[in-house]
């Protein structure tokens, strides 16, 4: 009775919020957490893909009693992804007769349909969604189970452990502070600058994929400037808050350093972030305003106008994940080729070699009655040839030995010589609260012109003092 | 039949509803106020008592109070904008127009719409790349009056624009029923006693739709104090912190649906208040609005 009365109180919830209108699509939402693939790449996919396999045979099945699995994905029927996920599964389900996995393709609103069918305790064994919205979910309220044990086991193939057969440093993404590892990353994304590499071949600029300058980078702003000025610089879609801050928190953690980052969101005073280096952030946003960079009217545009001017060659280059390519990919003209820097360096800088790095991925309920089975499942998911067929459609899957999208061959390089830090430097998952409500609502006027760079610093001082006043 | 007779025929009749009211709406409304007085992810069935604690987080929570504002904007300026525009329309087309149907039936049209498919043609309209009102200011060498529609300094006032052409034709309809019920004797009597078009309007049309108008004004302050799906499709696919209203504050804050906050506890004790917030204003309303008796 209980659980039908709080099942019926957020019944009472959304429907007090959506009243009679229709329920909102947000599933597209652009966010900093990666949005799964969306469109198959049209430019040339890995070339070593092998169609998907079926699984051996010979390997054992987790119990000798059929077992049914219950996996509520973050896709909706017709995705590219969601096609080989299908398939895959149907594989996986040949190959082991004893196993049934029941899939919901439940879209990118997947925690917000888990959270009245885990009260009303319906079976679900996996779910999927970007790393910072499961740790802050599921994991976070102990609902998640920790995989330690099946990733000492061997991989599906037998050829390693499952840990081993990640990339290095990878699983860290859904590790806690007591050392679980909790989530499976399927796709793996850095933030970079993506930019359109014919246009600036063209025009004799070839930028450093690692390392540039902030001078350096202005420079070559100003180099696209003077050789077309009918070309944007840089774009944005300024509608979109997570993009918005990617610039303000880059250059905050490159002067500052990650720990002064965290430290200044979590001053209750609000008084640390009055510490120079975040003005002078605020300032080197403010200087590409006045410089005029991005294109015109920016501050209104939405998403994904942005994206669109860039792959027409009106934009130079633009801020964002490492799935645009693949987000892009329909909407871009014969020939389109790419290529991503990481967000440039600051003289004496604290944090020059972090990059953001965060996934797709995979979390296991804690209530599951089949553990087993559920880790041979996603062991076969994560196996070589499933992975292949991923980044085929133009996704990064993080294994050892797994083939680059084309469009995102420096990804790896980028990752290999860099620090790694979850998006914000982590605040996505442990206050993402604050990230809305006090960096990105100061962060759009400033980011959008409308307050300067002092004014935004106060606004950050008050702002967080009011939310840990709360 | 007595009295007593009657209620005895009543009751069966008022029961089914009664109970399905009881079950679906007030007890779980009941339940929401309980559920609001904890802490609560919404993942799991774990929810930790913490009294009023949510509703004194929300009296120091910056984004409620802007939350607030907002959508009290919206409802008192979008409801000037509507009211003065339905009586203005309704007024005219009253006056036996030709072709009152064809733009009755325009002006309606937008409330036929969905209000997704409502925000995604305003998202296009204001598209500063390849909208037309941009386009069309660009192409009037206007440009310098091309601002940033839906940036966080104008977005209010562009969905305001939105809004009222979505409702206008809705509560101009409603207004023009009262209207037509209007005997055309009265102003002809008027007209004779020398009235003018502004003295028949303040002295017998309003008064006449008075009872129209207030209906209407309940409908739309409830409405409006609970509009979502413009909002959300105007600024899809994320509105900005500058857009939140307090039904839009409450989705955020439940389901993670663009961030991953997870707070249904906190989320439930801002439905709440917003139910507080439209009780107390229809009460307002029907306090303010009271009639012993129409006076023409």
């Amino acid at each position: 009775m209980k659980t039908l009365v709080k099942l019926l109180t957020i019944c009472l919830l959304v429907s007090f919020i959506v009243g009679c209108g229709s329920t909102p699509t947000a599933t597209q939402a652009p966010s900093k957490a990666a949005p799964a693939t969306s469109a198959p790449a049209t430019s040339a996919p890995a070339t070593s893909a092998p169609a998907t396999s079926a699984p051996a045979t010979s390997a054992p099945a987790a119990s000798s009693q059929k077992v049914k699995i219950v996996y509520w994905s973050m896709f909706t029927q017709g995705e590219p992804l969601q096609q080989v996920l299908d398939q895959a599964t149907k594989d996986f389900m040949a190959a082991n007769p004893n196993i049934e996995v029941d899939i919901k393709w439940d879209g990118r609103t997947v925690l917000t349909d888990l959270q009245p069918a885990l009260a009303a305790g319906t079976q679900i064994d996996i779910t999927d969604q970007s790393d910072s919205s499961d740790m802050s979910s599921i994991v976070a309220n102990g609902q998640a189970l920790p995989l330690n044990k099946y990733l000492a086991e061997p991989s599906y193939d037998g050829t390693t452990t499952w840990q081993a057969s990640f990339n290095p440093g990878v699983l860290d993404i859904g590790k806690d502070s007591t050392g679980n590892y909790y989530l499976i990353p399927r796709e793996d994304y850095i933030s970079a600058f993506f930019y359109n590499k014919g246009m600036l071949d063209s025009m004799g600029i070839q930028p450093q994929m690692q390392g540039m300058t902030w001078d350096q980078f202005t420079s070559m702003l100003d180099t696209i400037r003077s050789k077309s000025p009918t070309v944007s610089p840089l774009g944005a879609d300024g509608n979109v808050s997570s993009y918005n801050d990617w610039y303000f928190s880059y250059l905050a953690i490159r002067l500052a350093g990650e720990d002064a980052f965290l430290a200044a969101a979590h001053d209750k005073t609000g008084a640390a972030w009055g510490a120079p280096e975040f003005l002078q952030a605020a300032q080197m946003i403010k200087d590409l305003q006045t410089k005029n960079y991005f294109q015109k009217n920016y501050g209104g545009s939405v998403w994904p106008a942005a994206q669109q001017l860039w792959v027409n060659s009106k934009i130079a280059m633009i801020f964002c994940g490492a799935w645009l390519p693949t987000e892009m990919s329909q909407q871009m003209p014969q020939g389109f080729s790419v290529g991503m820097f990481e967000f440039p360096t600051v003289p004496n800088g604290k944090g020059n070699n972090l990059v953001e790095h965060w996934a797709n991925a995979y979390v296991v309920l804690k209530a599951t009655k089949n553990p087993e089975a559920v880790a041979r499942y996603l062991k076969y998911i994560m196996s070589m040839p499933v992975a292949t067929k991923i980044v085929a459609l133009g996704s990064p899957v993080p294994l050892v030995g797994a083939p680059v999208p084309p469009a995102l061959a420096n990804q790896y390089k980028i990752l290999a010589a860099s620090t790694t830090m979850p998006a914000r430097a982590g605040l996505e998952i442990t206050d993402a609260k604050y990230v809305t409500n006090v960096l990105d609502k100061c962060d759009d006027q400033l980011f959008q012109g409308t307050a300067g760079p002092a004014q935004f610093v106060t606004c950050m001082e008050t702002g967080t003092k009011s939310y840990w006043g709360q | 039949m007595g009295r007593q007779g009657r209620k005895r025929m009543v009751i069966p009749f008022i029961l089914p509803a009664l109970i399905i009211y009881t079950l679906f709406f007030v007890y779980p409304a009941i339940q929401a106020f309980w559920v609001s007085l904890h802490n609560w992810s919404g993942f799991g069935t774990k929810m930790v008592y913490i009294g009023l604690g949510n509703y004194q987080k929300m009296f120091k929570d910056d984004v409620f109070w802007s939350s607030l504002k907002r959508t009290l904007i919206i409802s008192f300026i979008g409801g000037v904008l509507i009211f003065g525009l339905a009586l203005f329309l309704s007024s005219i087309l009253s006056r036996g127009l030709k072709g009152k149907k064809f733009f009755r039936a325009l002006i309606f049209f937008p409330m036929v719409v969905p209000g997704i498919g409502i925000g995604l043609i305003w998202q296009f309209l204001y598209n500063n790349n390849w909208g037309p009102i941009s386009g069309l200011l660009e192409a009037a060498h206007l440009g310098v009056l091309d601002i940033d529609w839906l940036s966080p300094n104008y977005i209010i006032q562009s969905l305001i624009v939105a809004i009222v052409w979505t409702y206008v034709g809705y509560y101009m309809v409603l207004l023009l029923s009262g209207i037509d019920k209007i005997p055309p004797t009265f102003f002809e009597a008027a007209r004779l006693d020398g009235a003018s078009e502004w003295q028949m309007f303040f002295t017998i049309t309003v008064p006449m739709i008075w009872d129209v108008f207030v209906v209407a004004l309940v409908l739309w302050m409830i409405g409006s104090l609970k509009i979502f799906d413009i909002i959300i499709a105007t600024t899809f696919p994320l509105p900005p912190i500058a857009t939140y209203t307090l039904t839009i504050y409450t989705w955020v804050s439940a389901v993670g649906a663009y961030y991953p906050v997870f707070e249904l506890g906190y989320a439930t004790a801002l439905g709440v208040v917003l139910l507080l917030l439209v009780v107390i204003t229809v009460g307002i309303i029907q306090l303010i609005t009271r009639r012993e008796a129409i006076e023409y």
